[in-house]
């Protein structure tokens, strides 16, 4: 019996992949690469049902994504994500705690002894293209209010994953993970080139008062309550996990 | 007859043993595993051992010179996996090797206690071995009845612990601080600083303190640790010849850009001061900062006075990535050997302390791979030290400050690789070494740790989706709760070798922790006799002073 994590991300594509990527460059970019590295601003609800009860825990869940920089924010919890790439595509990520005014610094080095070597655009696509491609079942397409959807499918050791894949912005219109009884769907609701003044942002001047952690030094800060409580907080990071597949032989 | 070892024989014994034909006449077969000693071999060695032990004469000068490494928590199963790791990376079983500084004549056991925690974390522990005296929590070069939080500068003056830095640099000596962590970090901050709050690196963190308690901005005195390395007394201040490590960003202004990373990277220091151009400027015309391995390079000790290296914003990188770097960055042998060549311009001798940071970083990470090429990397600088100086001249220490739960388990067969699953010495010879089962029947690492984000149960984010399920956890991982129900993963496909493999642990906790047990102290040269026995962590600074006659 083996198990490996499919790699379905919501945001920070912060899953390892069964199979080898290359690392991030911009030089030797995938094909996808334009379309997955095009400004957008998504606005989702993030939704989870336990035991089919609908609609029990509804959030706010936006996604911002320029050439060089992804932001996630989750309002309700005073959460946001940055993943930075720079002109080697060395990637940095910052995890921002409003109401503690404190960001998490995972550093380059940080993010390679995680061996968090994610393509820049399957961070960009929220799921890996490349993943989607592989590991999932194509049933066909629906056309919704952002354009036509492809709809893909993987089921295995109990748990389902359907996702409706925009290909003309390289994302989700909709994700629905089921497993053990609860149900995760991520929804789009609307689409931008760029984030509306109404929507929440990270503002990088606010951002510069904020007390910077390195996340190298979380463990040396057991003491420190904001450490404790950021270890109950996880990074926006849905990695479903399947049963055997071709990849486990 | 024995004959010697080879991982083709090894190899090829266990081909042989697969075809089955060999299986029946077992009993007259050659053992698949065995080591390359002769038996001669180990009576040789033991007496060779102790030809050597006899002509070691203890030093009983005092020392010119003296040099104290730390290995950031470098607890003794991290020594031996490395000194494993090592030996088979050269192609030998491993377990027989020695890393440099297993070689140096001394050893002692250190107990790590601190006068508060039973099992402590880097501040008391540098503090122990650089003043002589156990410390509180967290806290820098102050003594035991220091407030939490002191942020009055008198305060902290009043409490303040001379170090053996400041001792060196009284009595003429010239002094130095290496590090791959922060120079602003815990272990080598001690040496210099004297501070309630290691966590006060820059004026930054002390700024936020006082937002946190409703203190009025400024109101605290005392100095953030960087400033503090600035800013010495003018006698250690001209002494400290060289100071190396990463932390960049506590030394520059949140207006400035960062040199070696750009883009939107900044320092963080709120009073708009430039530390690094502060080096330059206080100590006169032939200080240096470099900040890269062009300017590390650049660097010519002989005609530099006063060198500061800051190579990362934050940490320097691990060793086993610090050819990726950007900027790229000096080792810790090459930061090692410009320091040496550095205070060996002074005829009246120095103090050097090195510290490899990291080794604790990857553990608390549950990453050992990084934990042991990074302590294979700091025996390196050790064997490079040894050999730049006279052990009849320089007393070598070589100590952690604390230890790590982390354990090298099960019965793995002679040259097992370190990092794999333990496959046992078969019970009939001939036999191949098959993996070892635990009573679910499934294989399991060599290493482990007894707590940390390895813990094997089901992990969820905090709106209850699935975020890994049961099994071993794969980085990146940031859970936000666990089921406790940690049910053993099947490690038959997974490559524990991996570089980002993280292995199981018992007790889920966000970080890996220290541990409690004693660590090792390795010594050489002048007074190491007075390395013996269980010590005391802070009687590593009472054999130091007696070294240099202070
Ligand atoms: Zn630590």
């Amino acid at each position: 019996m083996h198990s490996f994590v499919a790699a379905v991300l919501l945001s920070l594509a912060f899953a390892p992949y069964a199979n080898a990527r290359p690392e991030n460059s911009p030089a030797s970019q995938p094909p996808g690469e334009t379309i997955a590295t095009a400004s957008v601003a998504a606005h989702f609800e993030a939704s989870t049902q336990i035991g089919g009860k609908r609609g029990s825990d509804k959030t706010d869940w936006y996604f911002l994504r320029q050439a060089n920089r992804i932001e996630t924010i989750r309002p309700n919890g005073g959460i946001a994500e940055i993943w930075i790439r720079d002109e080697r595509g060395d990637l940095t990520l910052k995890r921002i705690f409003h109401p503690d005014r404190r960001v998490v610094e995972y550093t380059t080095g940080d993010l390679r002894a995680m061996g968090a070597t994610a393509p820049w655009t399957a961070l960009g696509s929220i799921i890996d293209p490349l993943t989607l491609a592989q590991q999932f079942k194509r049933l066909g397409t629906v056309k919704i209010p952002h354009g036509i959807a492809t709809i893909y499918k993987d089921t295995r050791k109990g748990q389902s994953i359907e996702i409706w894949w925009l290909d003309q912005v390289a994302l989700p219109a909709r994700i629905i993970h089921e497993s053990d009884g609860k149900s995760f769907s991520l929804t789009l609701k609307s689409l931008h080139a760029a984030p509306p003044p109404s929507w929440p942002f990270v503002d990088d001047a606010a951002l510069a008062s904020y007390l910077v952690i390195d996340a190298a030094d979380l463990g040396d800060r057991h003491g420190d309550p904001f450490v404790r409580k950021v270890e109950q907080l996880d990074a926006e990071t849905h990695a479903f996990d399947h049963a055997a597949s071709a990849h486990s032989h | 007859m024995k004959k010697p070892f080879s991982l083709e024989m090894l190899s090829a014994g266990v081909a042989l043993a697969l075809t089955g034909a060999w299986l029946a006449a077992a009993h007259a077969q050659q053992p698949v595993v065995q080591g390359p000693e002769s038996v001669d071999d180990w009576w040789q060695t033991g007496q060779a051992f102790i030809r050597q032990s006899e002509k070691i004469a203890p030093v009983i000068r005092r020392a010119k010179n003296v040099i104290l490494f730390v290995g950031d928590g470098m607890g003794i199963s991290t020594v031996t996996a490395a000194r494993i790791f090592e030996g088979q990376m050269r192609g030998k079983p491993g377990e027989e090797n020695s890393l440099f500084f297993e070689t140096l004549p001394y050893v002692a056991l250190s107990k790590t206690y601190s006068w508060d925690q039973q099992t402590p974390d880097s501040a008391p522990t540098m503090t122990a071995m650089v003043t002589g005296y156990k410390a509180r929590e967290g806290m820098l070069s102050v003594d035991h009845t220091t407030q939490r939080y002191e942020c009055d500068s008198s305060q902290i003056a009043a409490k303040a612990l001379p170090t053996i830095l400041e001792e060196a640099a009284a009595a003429g000596k010239y002094t130095g601080i290496v590090t791959t962590a922060r120079l602003t970090h815990a272990t080598p901050a001690a040496n210099y600083a004297h501070t309630a709050v290691r966590d006060w690196e820059s004026d930054n963190e002390i700024r936020n303190h006082e937002t946190a308690k409703g203190l009025a901005v400024d109101s605290c005195t005392v100095k953030d640790i960087a400033r503090q390395l600035i800013e010495l007394p003018p006698a250690v201040k001209d002494s400290l010849k060289v100071a190396m490590g990463g932390g960049r960003s506590y030394f520059l202004p949140d207006t400035t850009i960062d040199p070696e990373d750009g883009g939107t990277n900044k320092g963080r220091r709120k009073d708009g001061r430039d530390l690094t151009a502060e080096w330059m400027t206080t100590r006169g015309a032939n200080a240096k900062f470099v900040y890269d391995k062009a300017g590390f390079d650049a660097a010519d000790p002989g005609s530099t006075t006063h060198l500061l290296g800051l190579f990362e914003r934050s940490h320097m990188e691990y060793e086993a990535d610090r050819t990726k770097d950007k900027g790229g960055e000096p080792s810790l042998t090459e930061m090692t050997e410009k320091a040496i060549e550095l205070l060996s311009k002074n005829r009246r001798g120095f103090y050097l302390h090195v510290e490899s940071g990291r080794i604790d970083h990857a553990h608390h990470a549950g990453n050992p791979y990084r934990a042991l090429t990074d302590t294979i990397e700091y025996a390196n600088a050790i064997r490079k030290a040894y050999e730049m100086t006279d052990p009849k001249d320089t007393l070598i220490i070589v100590t952690a400050d604390h230890s790590h739960v982390f354990t090298i388990a099960g019965y793995p067969h002679r040259g097992n690789p370190i990092l794999g699953k333990v496959a046992e010495v078969p019970d009939q010879d001939g036999d191949p070494a098959g993996l070892a089962k635990d009573l679910l029947g499934l294989p399991y690492t060599t290493l482990g740790y007894a707590n940390g984000p390895g813990y094997t149960g089901v992990s969820y984010d905090s709106k209850g989706a699935v975020l890994q399920a049961e099994g071993i956890k794969k980085n990146p991982h940031i859970p936000a709760r666990y089921d406790n129900g940690a049910k053993r993963p099947d490690l038959a496909d997974i490559d524990t070798t991996a570089e980002s493999f993280m292995p199981e642990a018992t007790v889920p906790l966000g970080s890996e922790t220290h541990a409690g047990e004693d660590v090792a102290i390795f010594a050489s040269g002048p007074k190491a006799y007075l390395v013996r026995g269980v010590m005391e962590q802070n009687w590593i600074y009472h054999v130091m002073r007696e070294a240099f006659g202070f």
